[in-house]
């Protein structure tokens, strides 16, 4: 090969230009290593600022109300009076009603319908997935976004079943995203809009019975918003009608700007992580690098080179690897950082601004691929240029320590009586500390971090668990009216799978202060005072006792209000149509602040006394021996065809299975998010593994051709390889299996104070550690492989030429 | 030899240099006094672990003494010049002052593998502060031109032959016009020719007024050498201040108790080199190699390291390989070990036919079948020697598993250093780690240890002991092959196989023509033509002309004298002798009668004009053969007198 080249630059550098050129592979190892890292914090940072800047954004673009009210029927010449309001920019008023439907051959699911006059109005604009967003006579558009899919498409044929019980098909147009539904709110049905025309024609009433209000000025100041609608209620109250309920958000902060947090944070975390991980990995490889260059150093040495020569070859060595790997990493962490943004926004139902690279992103990305390795390498090269040409040139190295204590001296002596071949492998694993150290603590870390993953599954699924409960059995009815509890119950045990049934009564009251003025809006379930389906774990003061009156079990939520309510204190609480009462507190339980308003548990005959329904319920929660969906969903159409023969109008049949398996996909979403983490972790950690093991193997050319003279078979040579792969992995999951358990605080910490507001109590679960344990098995062996491999072909002629 | 020294330009005072090996000190150097003068070939031998590349790499500053001083007086007129104490120099003084006055060649070359050649004899400058990017360009390029590798300027080193590389690290080394060029075994790994023109180099150099300071073992380039240094364990034995050349006579008497002497005591030769005869050895054939070529090929070309290598070698014995760096001696043991692949031809070893197995499969075949010893010991560093030696039985599972350790501590007691079993090998001497390495050659009781130069890196007393203990190893029955550049060794063998340019040199010309240079005795071994020779039959006939030079192979044979009826009895020649000698050196025509003896006799006969160019090419043995001849004529006439009488 004649590579005449012209003398544009000197001797050193052509030779920096050729290490670099010259050995690929070394150059795509090198790289590959700083890319993982700057790849990894490019995505990070540019995923953390896309969701930072577009989370809100793109929430505040669609508009949504400030104020939602939940009122008996009204026109649109109430909504033309409620938009003269003072402080009231625009009002909208909808009919929403809950029906069952279905496509030809599918089984029913419950539907909100959301009956609109037009679709003029600015509040609330929503995004067209496919088709249209305004649904035309006979026609729905339906709302899709990652937890509410109800599987039908543009074009579908489909059946509604009205509360009348009529029957109507309409065709879907459309598919729409709407953010503002996308909130936490475990017992969200499905939506569709469609035009009160549509309604009129199914002879169903055009009324609307929901009223969307935004206000003036700052959509984003909370007490502005409150006034209005307390106006608002004025306004209402004074047509006569009843407010039962009123929902205050801000129209630029989106409600799940926790979730959105969470991530970020959990980002910030895993960011510094890799970071360090990273930092390890090319530690090795320049070490490794600057060994296999030794040689040459000290030929350079030899004919004059000295020592701020040869480190500034390799620094600026290092610098071109930085550079090459800044340039892969910046445009692949910019669209990864934006698709994984893409990702967690789409989960939320939010929709982001157009992909755009991220200049802190790039900043740092570029610190990181220069000033990281070339700190990593400083001590390399530093001590490669210090070097004796003497010591260079014999492949002398001082390094290797076989001397060990404690626990590996016994472990080693105790292996010397059977097997030299796995002590040899134990003994290796050993020899180069440092290297040893970085491979540990990457592949460690990456553990211990894939076990946090499963502990904060656990944790989270914990959580689901006890949150669930408040709000479901295993299938929940809900009738068109209030009927007599023993009928209902009665008619519903006689379907086969049911086994216990309790009617739930609820009111949404308020809390006063002594000026009368609302402190805090309260949600009031009502169970049986013997429920089997609440086992909530108190963390003051008791159950309700039989029969007791305006005695509570209330959420620790209440606390942001009262920060020092215990049991035995009291309460004012007005029902809707009673007079203000004082309620004793005889019980707190933890809740979620993540989903508003404090919520209390009082005696079901009581409250239902205080709706004037007493022993009568239109809720039933349902016990049945149904346990999984599929089961529950056909336990649902049972009843639903025993309650119509029995002639009760069942407006809403929910399985608890699949609220929760709705319900769970958010969390089962942050966890791929976290495992994706993990699992980049871990290829950072393998890829360290690889590259330790291929030095080792590099490194110990001779000595593999020493043991292939003696009479090492194939297999001998690549058992040995493989076995300290094995053992470093044994190793690392050991360690990992102990430090997950503060990581796994530290992220339960993070996601609690984010995502939940409150403490993420941990739940330690052993699958993780079994699945790290069978990973990093498979992981060691796959990281030995190709240099035991590479070992195994080495021939002895080969070997010996390697000197 | 033109370039006469006028001044000193670097002197080594006192020059100790220790090394810790095992814990115990190891002198490398013991006070070397050496003055170097401007403009001399200084030639430094000594066998392998004498201390001659340490005493270089203290000259050139590359290893650091442990006392002692040297002072540079740089290449000018030496009152201008301040001394310049090299012992005190740091790293980068030393590497800036070699980069602009000393070059440096080593036996492995030392290229940069990824810059071309024209790149890599621009390198010194660039380091040393002189490069110009034309000039410096246009410099290396004459100096690839005065080596003779212009053409391949743009080549990098892979794509160029061991000779090709070796001409450009003394181009490098030229390059920034240094006064003195170290070199450290430059011919090490080259064949013959290319050896010789390596040296034609320096002698140019040298008449250029460059001085040139080599190491190297091959004591047949002493007669180049302006001056001549020896070192035996650390010890420069020949005064280092104007020490005299020697001639090529003091050469072969160094080597040999005297060339005239070695040839009257060839007849005894033959009957030393017989085995102990409390072990016979085996008929059966240890080894058998058949027409086997070994050619290695690469960017730079064919190289052949094997030609038609045809040989036998039989169980019990111990045997040396012997033959210059580059001649095929351990490309031949790798033959034999399995741990190549022969080009064309068979191998069979303990008849088996190792090369029809898989690699792995002969990895675990050589462990139970092979004993194998390195120049290098080449313990594991991470087993102790104990563990090391238990090793090959644990991978060949042999020996049962609870009789590995008793067995190895026996093995290790039997080389003499059960004592050091679980010290790690760093922590034993070299002479103990190449002791162990032996007990694990032993290890799975194989039939025949090889050994690639096993003392090449000890010093004298331990490879004494080495080689004590290999002889020991064939009383009990085994084979020892070892391959080795050290003549003295082959002394203490059984049999001697001498290899030259990847060709076995036939043994009777080894030993009837030893001042021959390989080379030459390879070309001896091309012309020489077989002859069988029945019992009592007549080779020559006293007066008839003589047209070959004979040597005897096997055999013998009676040298008698006739006048008229009487016979007078002059000699009897056996193997490694020769006749014919005296007739083609004084007129062409038999003084004697020549007759096989009662058993016959095998003759390789050298045609005339062949025999008179050997000796025209070797003034050593010219000169001894005719010293020889008049010695036989002297002892002819006093014998073919007292007849008469």
């Amino acid at each position: 090969m004649n590579v005449k080249r012209k003398n544009l630059l000197r001797p050193r550098w052509v030779k920096v230009l050729l290490d670099l050129w010259g050995n690929k592979a070394r150059t795509l190892l090198v790289v590959a290593s700083i890319t993982v890292g700057v790849f990894a914090i490019g995505m990070i940072i540019s995923s953390y600022i896309v969701l930072k800047e577009d989370f809100n954004y793109g929430y505040a673009i669609a508009n949504p109300p400030n104020i939602e009210i939940w009122t008996d029927p009204f026109d649109k010449h109430m909504v033309a009076a409620i938009e003269k309001v003072p402080s009231v920019e625009e009002a909208k008023g909808a009919n929403i009603t809950s029906v069952r439907t279905r496509r030809d051959g599918d089984a029913w699911q419950t539907l909100d319908l959301v009956g609109v006059s037009n679709f003029s109005s600015n509040i609330n604009r929503v995004t067209t997935i496919e088709g249209t967003s305004m649904a035309g006579l006979e026609e729905i558009v339906v709302s899709q976004d990652w937890l509410h899919v109800t599987g039908y498409h543009v074009g579908d044929q489909i059946e509604l079943k009205f509360q009348d019980g009529s029957k109507h098909k309409v065709t879907v147009t459309g598919l729409i995203k709407d953010q503002t539904k996308s909130k936490p709110n475990p017992g969200a049905s499905n939506y569709a809009t469609i035009t009160l025309k549509t309604l009129d024609r199914f002879g169903q009433s055009t009324d609307f019975n929901r009223l969307y209000v935004n206000v003036d000025g700052d959509g984003g100041n909370l007490t502005s918003i409150a006034e209005v609608a307390a106006k608002v209620k004025d306004q209402l109250k004074k047509s006569g009608r009843s407010v039962y309920r009123i929902e205050e958000t801000s129209s630029t902060v989106s409600p799940l700007e926790s979730l959105s947090l969470t991530v970020m944070n959990v980002l910030l975390i895993l960011g510094v992580l890799t970071t360090i991980l990273s930092s390890t990995l090319i530690i090795n490889m320049l070490n490794s690098l600057l060994m296999q260059q030794m040689r040459q150093i000290g030929v350079m040495k030899l004919v004059g080179g000295r020592s701020y020569q040869v480190m500034g070859m390799y620094l600026v060595l290092i610098i071109c690897y930085g550079l090459i790997a800044l340039i892969l990493a910046v445009p692949l962490g910019a669209i990864a950082g934006y698709q994984l943004a893409h990702f967690i926004a789409s989960t939320a139902g939010a929709s982001l601004q157009a992909f755009r690279v991220i200049p802190l992103a790039v900043f740092v990305q570029t610190l990181m691929a220069f000033l990281i390795p070339l700190a990593a390498s400083y001590v390399p090269v530093h001590s490669g240029a210090k070097i004796s040409v003497q010591q260079a040139i014999s492949n002398v190295r001082t390094n290797e320590i076989f001397s060990s204590g404690g626990v590996i001296k016994i472990i080693t002596q105790w292996l010397s009586q059977f097997s030299r071949p796995i002590l040899i492998s134990v003994r290796n694993t050993f020899r180069k500390k440092g290297r040893l150290l970085l491979t540990l603590f990457t592949l460690t870390m990456a553990g211990a971090v894939f076990m946090a993953v499963f502990n904060i599954r656990g944790s989270l699924e914990g959580v689901l668990d006890q949150l669930l409960q408040h709000f479901m059995g295993d299938v929940t009815l809900q009738l068109r009216r209030e009927y007599r509890v023993n009928n209902i119950r009665q008619t519903l045990l006689e379907v086969p799978g049911v086994i216990g049934v309790e009617a739930w009564s609820a009111a949404g009251g308020e809390v006063w202060d002594q000026n009368r003025h609302v402190v805090t809006r309260l949600s009031i379930s009502a169970p049986p005072q013997d429920t089997k389906l609440l086992k909530l774990d108190l963390t003051a003061g008791r159950w309700l006792l039989p029969n007791e009156d305006r005695a509570i079990v209330i959420s620790d939520t209440i606390h942001k209000y009262y920060p020092n309510l215990q049991p035995g204190d009291h309460l004012t609480i007005k029902l809707p149509g009673r007079h203000e009462e004082t309620w004793t507190v005889v019980g707190i339980f933890p809740f979620l602040s993540l989903f508003g308003d404090p919520i209390a548990y009082a005696n079901y005959d009581f409250i239902s006394e205080q709706s004037f329904t007493p022993d009568q319920a239109t809720s039933y929660r349902i016990i049945s021996n149904a346990g999984d969906a599929s089961s529950q969903e056909a336990l649902i159409q049972r009843i639903e065809k025993h309650l119509a023969d029995q002639k009760y109008q069942a407006v809403k049949l929910q399985s608890g299975s699949a609220i929760r398996k709705t319900a769970s996909s958010a969390i089962d979403t942050l966890i791929v998010f976290l495992l994706i983490m993990a699992i980049l972790i871990a290829v950072v950690g393998s890829l360290g593994l690889t590259g330790m093991m291929s030095m080792n193997v590099m490194e110990r050319t001779r000595e593999i051709g020493v043991m292939r003279t003696i009479g090492a078979s194939d297999g001998a040579i690549m058992q040995s390889v493989i076995t300290e792969g094995l053992i470093i992995g044994l190793i690392t999951w050991v360690i990992s299996v102990g430090l997950s358990f503060p990581i796994s605080s530290m992220l339960a910490t993070v996601i609690g104070k984010t995502l939940l507001e409150s403490d993420l109590p941990l739940n330690i679960t052993p699958v993780g550690i079994l699945l790290w344990l069978a990973l990093v098995v498979i992981l060691s062996v796959v990281a030995s492989v190709l240099p035991a491999r590479n070992a195994a072909r080495l021939t002895i002629n080969e070997v010996l030429a390697y000197e | 030899m033109t370039g006469k020294p006028h001044k000193i330009i670097l002197e080594v005072q006192n020059v100790v240099k220790n090394y810790s090996s095992g814990g115990t000190l190891f002198t490398a150097l013991n006070q070397v006094n050496i003055d170097i003068q401007q403009g001399e070939f200084l030639g430094i031998t000594g066998k392998s672990g004498a201390g001659k590349t340490t005493l270089l790499n203290v000259i050139s500053g590359v290893t650091d003494l442990t006392t002692g001083s040297i002072f540079f007086h740089g290449g000018g007129d030496p009152s201008s010049h301040t001394p310049v104490p090299i012992h005190e120099l740091n790293e980068d003084q030393l590497a800036l002052w070699r980069g602009q006055n000393v070059g440096v060649v080593y036996q492995s070359f030392e290229l940069m593998p990824t810059l071309s050649l024209v790149e890599n004899v621009m390198l010194p400058p660039d380091l040393s502060g002189t490069y110009q990017s034309q000039t410096t360009n246009q410099r290396a390029l004459e100096l690839l031109d005065i080596v003779g590798i212009a053409d391949h300027a743009h080549k990098i080193p892979a794509h160029i032959s061991g000779g090709q590389k070796q001409r450009v690290a003394i181009a490098r080394a030229m390059v920034n016009n240094p006064s003195i060029i170290i070199a450290d075994e430059p011919t090490g790994s080259l064949d013959s020719l290319t050896a010789e023109t390596i040296i034609q180099i320096f002698e140019q150099l040298v008449e250029q007024g460059k001085t040139v300071v080599m190491v190297t073992h091959d004591e047949s380039f002493i007669p180049r050498f302006s001056r001549w240094l020896q070192i035996k364990d650390g010890l420069v034995t020949i005064p280092a201040k104007n020490g005299p050349k020697p001639s090529q006579q003091e050469v072969a008497e160094s080597r040999f108790s005297g060339p005239v002497q070695i040839y009257l005591e060839a007849a005894n030769a033959s009957a030393k080199k017989q085995p102990d005869p409390a072990v016979q050895p085996l008929n059966a054939p240890a080894v058998v190699l058949r027409d086997v070529d070994k050619v290695y090929e690469n960017a730079a070309g064919k190289f052949v390291a094997l030609k038609k290598i045809n040989l036998q070698l039989n169980y019990g014995r111990f045997i040396s390989i012997v033959g210059k760096s580059g001649s095929g001696k351990s490309t031949l043991l790798n033959m034999i070990t399995g741990i190549d692949h022969p080009t064309l031809g068979e191998v069979a070893v303990a008849n088996e036919h190792i090369y029809q197995m898989s690699e792995s499969k002969r990895a675990q075949w050589r462990g139970r079948n092979l004993g194998v010893v390195f120049q290098f010991f080449q313990l594991l560093p991470m087993l102790t020697l104990l563990e090391n030696v238990m090793l090959p039985m644990d991978y060949c599972n042999v020996y049962p598993k609870r009789e590995r350790r008793s067995r190895a501590v026996e093995l290790l007691d039997l080389v003499g250093v059960a004592d050091q079993a679980d010290k790690l090998p760093t922590s034993v001497s070299n002479g103990q780690q190449q002791s162990a390495a032996i007990a694990r050659a032993l290890a799975t009781d194989p039939s025949i240890i090889v050994a690639d130069e096993p003392t090449g890196n000890l010093d004298s007393r331990s490879a004494d002991n080495i080689l004590n203990l290999f002889r020991g190893l064939t009383q009990r029955g085994k084979t020892v092959l070892i391959v080795t550049h050290d003549h003295s060794i082959t002394q203490r063998t059984d049999q001697t196989i001498t290899i030259a340019d990847g060709e076995i040199i036939d043994p009777t010309i080894v030993q009837a023509m030893p001042f021959l240079s390989h080379g030459q005795m390879l070309e001896a071994t091309h012309q020489v033509e077989k002859q069988k020779v029945a019992p009592r039959e007549t080779i020559l006939h006293q007066g008839n002309a003589v047209e070959y030079f004979y040597m005897i192979a096997s055999g013998g044979v009676e040298i008698k004298t006739s006048h008229g009826r009487n016979e007078t009895w002059l000699a009897s020649l056996g193997p490694g002798q020769f006749f014919g000698e005296t007739e083609l050196l004084n007129g062409g025509h038999a003084i004697a009668l020549v007759q096989s003896d009662e058993q016959g006799v095998e003759l390789l006969r050298l045609p005339k004009q062949s025999f008179f160019n050997l000796i025209d090419s070797s003034t050593l043995t010219h000169q001894t053969l005719n010293e020889l001849a008049a010695i036989r004529r002297a002892e002819n006439i006093e014998k073919t007198g007292a007849a008469r009488l």
